[in-house]
């Protein structure tokens, strides 16, 4: 049977509305479908779609077809649906395969358990007609994190001098709250620097998107644990450095094998050999996620407890 | 826990007790045929085989249907490989009544097998942990960490053979 028209919903929320007006789903099982001008209706509630929400790769724009920005018509407020789109596949990171896999009941689960608390993105499920579970998120007004670093302006000297103690006193938040997920029992499974929004308001750092898993490993939080390494490269080097960056440097910087990431072997891990002024507490940290690390942070707190000196050499 | 043939139990660490880590991998026959060559004709020793069983995350299957059944698969598997295991030291010339199997599920987040295994050492009084080793590479070890690794790094109280 066609779903029926959008038309009555939208006029009943929007008289004035020229439109466009599309389909009134109850079912979202068919995300593809879904576009512009349709409403979709979970529970009492109904949300117009204004589009797909995109993700940035490399410049490029890539368009995530379960993922819809719209305006909730009873609230009159932007919100963002989730729907269920369940696939499994296998990531890349160097030489290492990994079993990934993306799961709505994963980002349910998490939405709930960190309901109210503001280092993370906020918001709720709903099943649809069909049991889908859509996720209901509040909109972050604000930047990606390495959007945030990529526009400051200064050189990094005076950026690390000024900006960056206080850049990596919210960083340590940010870890504290990745470390509250793992005594739950939950990964977040995509640590990444475009998955860290900074609040415009309060400046403050957000973790987006739990729905990404990976099956079981030995060391449950090893990738998250790896992704906070990589936020703090990118925020210590202001940007990553590789060897490509810095080929006709290299002898010069004497820079080695030992010094570049244990994973991503073309990035700058040893940034004390380029900026001479990061202190010996913080380049230690650093290294554990380099080449020539023989001792990796298996847990959060690890990593928090080298950390804290690092603001204190600081002077935080 | 579910234990069968028990020989040994809780108490005084014993070395020629023998918590034998088996996953069915060629890592643990390798454990498993190192261990049958010592133990064999030698008196004294007894060899606990143990699996820890780690169910595939829920999160993995869309349907709880599917995620019951793979569950079910893998007990299925798991009880297959303790007895293939328990049968390739017999054949090796172990004493059957000097083996006993169990297989565990973890009880901590994640699963953390090292420290299943290294709780069921201390539940059973083994003296010696045996296992073998996948040899995974360094950005592996980082990434996804390494079973073998930890067991040697936590246990205390008890010797810990890594077979390659």
């Amino acid at each position: 049977m066609q779903p029926p028209s959008a038309r009555p919903v939208i006029l009943r929320f929007r008289p004035d509305s020229s439109g466009p007006f599309g389909t009134l789903y109850t079912d979202t099982s068919d995300f593809m479908r879904i576009t512009s001008g349709d409403v979709i209706r979970l529970g009492d509630a109904h949300y117009l779609v204004a589009r797909d929400e995109m993700e940035r790769k490399f410049g490029l724009e890539d368009p995530k077809f379960w993922v819809k920005r719209c305006r909730w018509l009873e609230g009159d407020e932007p919100r963002i649906l989730k729907l269920v789109f369940h696939e499994t596949f296998t990531q890349r990171l160097g030489q290492v395969e990994i079993s990934c896999y993306r799961s709505g009941h994963k980002e349910a689960r998490i939405l709930d358990l960190v309901r109210g608390d503001p280092r993370f993105m906020q918001g709720f499920t709903l099943p649809d007609a069909a049991g889908n579970l859509v996720r209901v998120l509040e909109v972050i007004r604000g930047q990606r994190l390495d959007d945030v670093i990529d526009r400051i302006e200064d050189d990094h000297e005076t950026y690390f001098h000024t900006r960056y103690p206080a850049l990596l006193e919210k960083y340590l938040g940010a870890c504290a709250a990745i470390g509250f997920l793992h005594r739950h029992g939950e990964k977040h499974g995509d640590v990444r620097n475009d998955h860290v929004w900074v609040e415009s308001d309060t400046g403050a750092f957000r973790w987006i998107d739990f729905d990404y898993g990976y099956d079981h490993q030995p060391s449950p939080f090893g990738l998250d644990i790896f992704g906070l390494g990589n936020v703090l490269l990118l925020l210590t080097g202001k940007g990553f450095h590789t060897v490509q960056d810095l080929i006709d440097r290299f002898d010069d910087l004497g820079l080695e094998p030992a010094d570049f990431s244990l994973v991503f072997r073309h990035r700058l891990v040893n940034l004390q050999r380029l900026f001479p002024y990061i202190p010996d507490t913080l380049s230690r940290v650093l290294l554990h996620f380099s080449q020539g690390a023989e001792v990796f942070y298996e847990t959060v707190d690890e990593l928090l407890d080298d950390l804290g000196p690092c603001l204190a050499a600081l002077g935080r | 826990m579910t234990t069968k043939n028990a020989a040994s139990g809780p108490g005084a660490a014993n070395e020629r007790h023998l918590l034998l880590a088996v996953d069915g991998s060629e890592n643990a026959a390798r454990a498993l045929d190192y261990v049958a060559g010592i133990v064999a004709g030698a008196p004294g020793f007894s060899v606990h085989l143990l699996h820890v069983r780690t169910p595939p995350e829920r999160d993995l299957f869309a349907a709880e249907g599917a995620w019951r059944t793979a569950c079910a698969a893998q007990d299925e598997r798991a009880a297959a490989l303790l007895h293939a295991a328990r049968e390739r030291l017999v054949e090796r010339g172990v004493e059957p009544e000097a083996v006993s199997v169990c297989d565990v599920r973890p009880a901590h987040p994640g699963p953390d097998v090292a420290r299943a295994i290294l709780e069921a050492r201390q539940e059973t009084g083994c003296g010696t942990v045996v296992l073998g080793r996948r040899g995974v590479s360094k950005a592996q070890e980082f990434l996804c960490g390494s079973v073998s690794g930890k067991v040697v790094r936590e246990a205390r109280d008890c010797t810990v053979w890594v077979v390659e």
